[in-house]
């Protein structure tokens, strides 16, 4: 790279030279055995005395609020190849409802009944249905954004996501910002296609929402290869009707979210 | 849960490269014990088997950043870094080694990451784009960013 900051050079010299302290790592020793009781038992969070306070409180939940609860998004699963939909999930991971941004999306959702499932069974269902076999049989990109309010479960959605599209060509996974969600759903757009857009936009300001709607992902991709490596055509980011922006496969594009 | 050896074993092969991720984003010592406390405590809870040692690493790499930035979230906590951070450590270090360091730390937090990852780890950039779960192009444009900006810090040439 170079001899300043490359492998070889001060930025090297200067992280070698860190180092975690015997006294850190013999206190994170410490404090991973105490909370493990040694080792024998899982740590708690929650302190013993708390937990038939706990449970009374599940149950009155569950009795009074227990519903709305269930109900409460907690994330965002975006899967967009050109069909585009969200899996909205809930604190326990369920799925409560689809959203389809787009005809073809729509389609997708009509076919496969994913409601209430764990949100890994449900991209299993998905990510096996026929619809999406096609999509990738023609060599299209599949994205899937992860947003949610709580980073902790945002990683481990992540992780468990990624291990689950291991093995399926072009395809890809990503954290997103929940902050984000509604400002793409404004722009009739969900997270990962938004987010793909704010990309983009980075790389060419005069991109707008239109330009991207009808594009599917890999065009988009294709779109930010070319504008990376400077090779910006007359055809992209100047609308979805021409260049880039024609759907080479005929795909419909419906506007606004349907929910399911 | 993870036996104490093998906790032991992880705290022995990841404990520099967190202590250093550590030191990028956080403003004192006492966040860097939280955070080996957050990241190891998920690891001896975890049953997430690792396919092999880059594996395990990546895994430490996202747990350790998502417990920086989950701590940087909390309203006492600033991104204003500091090279006390680093305690008695400092001292072993030359000019150029703490001329070096305060220009990372003086990045935005995503260039942060991609700077030491990239530069410090050895990792390419789809490596990187998987690691923090970014698009690759992505990636590309915060190490062309983080490079203008090292190069401005730093003066000289050779940065390209």
């Amino acid at each position: 790279m170079n001899d300043m900051i490359g492998t070889d050079g001060k930025l090297k010299d200067a992280f070698d030279k860190i180092h975690a302290e015997t006294g850190l790592k013999a206190e994170t020793k410490d404090f991973i055995a105490h909370k493990t009781k040694n080792y024998t038992s899982p740590a708690r969070s929650v302190p013993g005395g708390a937990v038939l306070a706990m449970a009374c409180l599940v149950l009155l939940l569950a009795g009074l609020g227990g519903h709305r609860l269930y109900f409460t998004e907690a994330a965002i699963i975006s899967i967009d190849i050109n069909p585009s939909i969200e899996l909205n999930v809930n604190p326990f991971g369920k799925v409560i409802s689809v959203t389809a941004y787009d005809d073809d999306g729509l389609r997708l959702s009509n076919a496969v009944n994913v409601r209430h499932m764990d949100y890994m069974g449900a991209l299993d269902v998905i990510l096996n249905s026929e619809g999406i076999a096609t999509y990738l049989g023609r060599d299209e990109t599949l994205t899937i954004s992860v947003v949610g309010k709580n980073e902790q479960r945002n990683e481990e959605m992540l992780y468990n996501i990624e291990t689950c599209i291991r093995g399926h060509e072009n395809a890809h996974c990503h954290a997103g910002s929940y902050d984000l969600v509604d400002e793409a759903h404004s722009a009739n757009l969900s997270v990962g296609k938004y987010q793909a857009f704010l990309e983009l936009r980075q790389l060419d300001p005069d991109i707008t929402v239109d330009d991207v709607k009808g594009l599917t992902m890999r065009q988009i991709n294709d779109l930010m290869d070319d504008l990376t490596n400077g090779r910006k055509d007359d055809g992209a980011g100047n609308g979805g009707n021409s260049g880039n922006g024609q759907d080479p496969h005929g795909h419909g594009h419906g506007h606004g979210a349907n929910h399911h | 849960m993870r036996s104490e050896q093998e906790v032991g074993n992880a705290i022995e092969r990841h404990s520099d490269m967190i202590r250093r991720l550590c030191m990028i984003h956080l403003k004192n010592y006492h966040d860097t014990q939280d955070i080996f406390q957050t990241v190891f405590l998920k690891y001896v809870l975890s049953s997430v088997e690792f396919e092999n040692e880059e594996h395990e690493k990546a895994w430490f790499i996202r747990v350790t950043l998502n417990a920086c930035k989950d701590l940087l979230k909390d309203f006492f906590h600033t991104h204003v870094v500091s090279m006390d951070e680093l305690g008695e450590q400092a001292s072993s270090f030359s000019s150029d080694n703490m001329e070096v360091l305060e220009a990372v730390q003086s990045l935005p937090p995503k260039y942060k990451n991609v700077v030491y990852l990239y530069f410090y780890e050895g990792y390419t950039a789809p490596e990187i784009g998987k690691i923090l779960g970014k698009n690759v192009n992505t990636i590309y444009t915060y190490l062309t960013r983080s490079k203008n900006m090292l190069r401005e810090k730093l003066g000289g040439e050779g940065y390209e």
